[in-house]
């Protein structure tokens, strides 16, 4: 009898235990005030979008998830800038309504959300420009499978160290997956195709069909990092020095690809997003085949 | 009279209007300056008749000493126990005949006569012969004389038998045996990082014969580095330590190397699934040496899978050596050669892609241990240890590299005083010299041709700290046990004073009931960039001007008895706050960072809890089982949006239960059970869209709920032990078979969010289902 009763116990102390310190995967859904804006210095202010976050069952949706009546304001310096609604397929953007208006290097950008009943609010600082030292070149050989690991000095890239940049971001986009032989002279009928080697990288992930590749870089320079094209043809390389918003969303979105927001890389108050300012160059570059069918 | 009058100043100065750290200072600087006047003036009535009875006490067949043995001089109340270096003292004996009793865990009682003259002093050499295990009264009586003269609170000494039986896939390992203990914690299953008390690993402090280890895992943390075959002795001190230990927050880890077999030639071969291991030790001149190691043949293994060749197998070996030499000068002198050595490597290449990386710590020690006077014991240690980690890589021509590493030279210079019967006096200095280095080149080329000065980042460190302790311990009468200790730390680059006092006291309720209590304050130098998962590139660095130093303070209450012969119960009640602790910063400030808080968040901590432990160190049986319930709170101003926290590694209820049961000498069954609250995780409230400039389409991410707020599901598991002893070509040889996870549980690594589909869905990596293994062992 005692031994039943104390068998009956530990069973029920065990019980309690493995049922109830599990909590269940919550469910609950807690919208939040979303903003994604970049100042380009000596660039007009555009593309700004204003979201909500949309709940973890749904299938997230960038024209689900716009706002297009939030009240948008943007400073310089403390001086207003008027700010529109531009309308996309995507849900549509905020830019600057002065269309003859660029950012200007080494000014306090600031920015203010009103939608959704919440408020949300951010700073940025424009960084100085920066110029190319050693441009890339026009044309550019793919070395060739990656197996080899063959090094080429043909990307060898440099530009002008900028004040307050520890790291500078370098993004390589394709701007024609389609054509080929039309940028060769003579032209052919060659289309353009993915490299080899890269196809696994983003496979089957939504960013697979991103034409656009980032890298980053400590130094004010940069050799040959091949494994950064996923297409042959045409490209635009640009380096961009940006500010710690900029670098740390890269870091978050760019780079980790992460699946988890992360507070602490984001310099939003009141909400979730970056606002964020960088300078750049770029530059064309043409990418031709290695010939290895 | 002058110790009551610093007494009456320490509680006036109690009443002022005073900070309460800087009131607890001072009564201990009082108390403590006090407790050797108090001896002198016990030791100038002290007749010259009387004597003292010195010496070792070691292993009849090894000629080990052994640690915590107890002496008794028999028809008295004096007695002592034998240190880590297996010495005893016991002073004022009055001329006579007696009958020393010896007693250690594991060795049968052994009477000793002994006739001691007026004034003199005899040293002895007293040899013990390994009990049966079934010796349970030896045992019961060894740990009831030891209780009676150590405060120890918070310590688990387990013996290296025990510890030895618990074995993962095959492999015996002293950190995977702690983790069995109640309030020591991991991070996951296949980590063998110690979370103790709500302290994360980096505040341990794992010494190894003298010398600090800064990494003591192999396979990125899965399993320890200490090879249980050179292990004659492992302490662990889970809060409340003494004061001289110091430079750690949290636990000490102290772990002593067998000197060898002082007697004949022994050696013994191991072939397990994940490494084979061999060691050998004999009599070396007028001394012994130990030598053993052990080696993966994962790679190998690897060669027979067929492999897919876009993504081969990454090749992976570790290896470590232990050695030690040990050699008699004279009577009073000894010397102790200790080296340690581990090493990790990982090759990865693929398309594309190549990288190697090296991890490993390379210690050695020179300890001399000297007999001043037949009541003064000294160590001097001299050691140097060195943790480094590295890789090279080359992504498409991109050749990058990254070595990082930690060197301490060190002093440690200890003495142990027994003034009296009843009062023992430690002091000591010891003295750190580091050298941080990292290096990091990702100028796309390493091998110099094109390298600047400016384009590598190099930082080379060095700093240095010194530290003086004294602690007393002071049978006060028959039932209590006083022990204060203070150290006084000095940070070379900060020119910081700092003070850690420490109070133990110990109370005999009645026959075999023992009431503890410890406070101390802590205060740790070093910090450990680290993922608490993977031990992988850990990053040491010092508290340099830009933080405040690392300080925990320790409040413990404990008791202790015996309910019933051959178990001991200890019950344990703690409170402990962590001040100015670090945490991996995510936005760093500089990605070349020059500061301390370019690295780290820093904030605070809080950890209370209560352990239950009941033990059986002996017998057919012997096992225990440990419960601990625990809470543990960090609060980062730049973390979790500012709001307290419960970190990843807090778990609310822990049991552990293990058990060995010997069927005769050829047949033993082991068992471990362990069963814990879930891990934390963090959850989420909905998705949001992140774009970098030029996507289209970008990536989701879930916005997280509260940090660690949410627990997975209960963890538990079961793994069983048989051991088979027989022999092969007449010598005696082992075959172990383990059943690690019996009931294939797969507990849950870590749960995410998986975003890469536009409908984010919450996945579930799981642990090791059901694994099997054979082992073999054969000595010679």
């Amino acid at each position: 009898m005692m031994r039943t009763r104390i068998v009956l116990l530990i069973s029920v102390v065990i019980s309690a235990f493995t049922v109830g310190c599990e909590d269940p995967v919550p469910t609950d859904y807690v919208q939040e005030l979303v903003v994604e804006g970049f100042v380009f210095v000596g660039q007009p202010i555009e593309n700004i979008r204003v979201m909500k976050t949309l709940p973890i069952a749904d299938t997230f949706r960038l024209v689900d998830a716009a706002i297009r009546d939030a009240q948008v304001r943007i400073t310089v310096n403390g001086v207003p800038l008027a700010v529109e609604y531009v309308p996309d397929s995507l849900g549509g953007t905020y830019r600057v309504a002065d269309r003859e208006y660029r950012a200007v290097s080494g000014a306090t950008y600031n920015i203010e959300v009103v939608a959704i009943g919440k408020k949300l609010t951010a700073t940025t600082l424009t960084p100085d420009t920066l110029s190319w030292v050693q441009a890339p070149k026009d044309t550019l050989q793919y070395p060739g499978r990656l197996f080899e690991l063959t090094r080429s000095d043909s990307l060898d890239v440099s530009w002008t160290p900028v004040n307050g940049v520890s790291q500078y971001i370098v993004a390589v986009e394709c701007i024609d997956t389609l054509g080929y032989g039309i940028y060769l002279n003579p032209q052919t009928t060659d289309t353009n195709r993915r490299i080899r080697d890269q196809d696994r990288f983003d496979s089957g992930t939504l960013i697979a069909s991103e034409r656009v590749r980032f890298g980053f870089s400590i130094l004010t320079r940069s050799p040959t990092v091949w494994s950064v094209f996923k297409w042959f043809g045409k490209h635009e390389i640009r380096v961009y020095a940006g500010d710690q918003a900029f670098q740390e969303w890269f870091r978050m979105v760019g780079f980790g690809r992460r699946s988890s927001y992360d507070y602490r890389l984001s310099n939003i108050k009141g909400g979730l997003g970056t606002w964020g300012s960088a300078s750049s160059v770029s530059k064309s570059a043409f990418l031709k085949k290695d010939q290895i069918k | 009279m002058r110790y009551s009058a610093k007494i009456r100043m320490a509680i006036r100065i109690c009443t002022l209007r005073m900070p309460r750290h800087l009131v607890l200072y001072i009564v201990s600087l009082l108390a403590l300056s006090s407790l050797p006047e108090v001896a002198w003036s016990q030791s100038k009535t002290t007749d010259d008749a009387l004597g003292t009875i010195s010496g070792f006490i070691e292993d009849s067949v090894t000629k080990e000493t052994l640690v915590g043995a107890t002496v008794k001089v028999g028809g008295s109340t004096r007695g002592g126990f034998t240190n880590k270096s297996g010495y005893f003292s016991i002073t004022r004996v009055p001329a006579g005949s007696y009958t020393l009793t010896v007693t250690s865990v594991g060795y049968t009682r052994r009477e000793y006569p002994i006739t001691i003259s007026s004034g003199e002093s005899k040293k002895v050499r007293i040899s013990m012969v390994q009990s049966k295990s079934n010796a349970r009264e030896v045992q019961v009586t060894a740990d009831r004389e030891e209780g009676k003269r150590q405060v120890s609170i918070s310590q688990v000494n387990i013996p290296i038998e025990q510890l030895s039986q618990i074995r993962i896939g095959g492999e015996a390992d002293i950190f995977r045996a702690l983790q069995m203990l109640p309030g020591v914690l991991s991070s996951s299953q296949i980590s063998s990082g110690l979370f103790i008390r709500g302290g994360s690993p980096d505040q341990n402090l794992v010494l190894l014969d003298g010398m600090t280890v800064y990494n003591p895992t192999h396979l990125f943390g899965f399993i320890s580095a200490f090879n249980n075959d050179a292990v004659k002795d492992v302490d662990l001190l889970k809060g409340g330590f003494p004061a001289e230990f110091g430079g750690r927050m949290s636990a000490v880890l102290n772990i002593t190397q067998k000197d060898g077999n002082r007697d004949k030639f022994e050696g013994l071969v191991g072939l397990g699934i994940l490494s084979s291991r061999a060691s050998l030790q004999g009599p070396l001149g007028n001394g012994s040496f130990f030598l053993g190691g052990r080696a993966t043949y994962l790679d190998l293994l690897l060669n027979f899978i067929p492999e897919d060749p876009a993504s081969p197998f990454p090749n992976f070996n570790f290896y470590d050596v232990n050695a030690k030499i040990t050699q008699n000068l004279s009577e009073d002198d000894k010397l102790s050669i200790s080296g340690f050595l581990t090493r990790d490597a990982l090759s990865f290449t693929q398309p594309g892609l190549l990288f190697n990386v090296g991890i490993g710590n390379r210690a050695t020690s020179a300890r001399w241990s000297h007999i001043f006077a037949p009541d003064l014991f000294s160590n001097v240690t001299v050691s140097a240890s060195r943790y480094d980690n590295g890789f090279a890589g080359n992504n498409a021509g991109f050749e990058f590299s990254i070595d990082n590493s930690i060197t301490d030279y060190t002093l440690k210079a200890e003495f142990e005083w027994f003034t009296a019967e009843d009062f023992t006096l430690k002091f000591g200095y010891e003295g750190a010299l580091y050298n941080f280095q990292y290096l990091q080149n990702t100028t796309g080329r390493t091998d110099g041709s094109t390298q600047t000065q400016s384009d590598v980042f190099r930082l080379d460190i060095w700093d240095n700290i010194h530290a003086g302790y004294a602690a007393s311990t002071w049978n006060v009468n028959d039932y209590m046990t006083l022990q204060t200790g203070l150290r006084v730390n000095y940070w070379g680059d900060r020119q910081d004073f700092l003070l850690d006092p420490r109070v133990a006291v110990r109370y005999q309720l009645a026959d075999g009931i023992f009431v503890k209590g410890a406070w101390g304050m802590y205060h740790q130098y070093l910090r450990l960039a680290s993922s608490p998962d993977f031990s992988f590139f850990d990053t040491w660095l010092p508290t340099d001007n830009s933080v405040p130093p690392g300080r925990s303070e320790h409040y413990i209450a404990s008791i202790e008895t015996q309910p019933f012969e051959g178990y001991d119960l200890n019950f344990d009640v703690y409170y402990k706050t962590l001040n100015n602790i670090n945490e991996l910063r995510q936005n760093q400030r500089q990605s070349r960072s020059v500061s301390v808080t370019d690295v780290f968040y820093i904030g605070s901590g809080r950890a209370y809890g209560a352990e239950v432990f009941l033990q059986k160190k002996m017998g057919q049986l012997t096992g225990w089982i440990g419960y601990a319930l625990g809470f543990v709170f960090s609060q980062f101003d730049s973390v979790n949006q500012g709001n307290e926290f419960r970190p990843k590694f807090d778990r609310l209820h822990d049991l552990k239960i293990t058990a060995l049961y010997k069927f005769n000498d050829r047949w033993e069954v082991g068992a471990t059970f362990m069963f814990q609250s879930g891990q934390s995780y963090t959850g989420a409230t909905s998705t949001l869209g992140g774009r970098m400039p030029g996507w289209d389409g970008g990536i989701v991410m879930v916005n997280p709920s509260q940090r660690w707020g949410l627990r997975l599901p209960s963890s538990h598991q079961l793994n069983l032990n048989v051991n088979y002893n027989t022999t092969l070509f007449d010598l005696p040889f082992r075959m172990f078979i383990d059943i690690f996870n019996v009931y294939s549980r797969r507990d849950i690594w870590f749960r995410f969010y998986d975003t890469s589909e536009a409908i984010p869905s919450v996945t579930d990596v799981r642990l090791l289902p059901i694994l099997p293994t054979l082992s073999f062992e054969l000595r010679f």
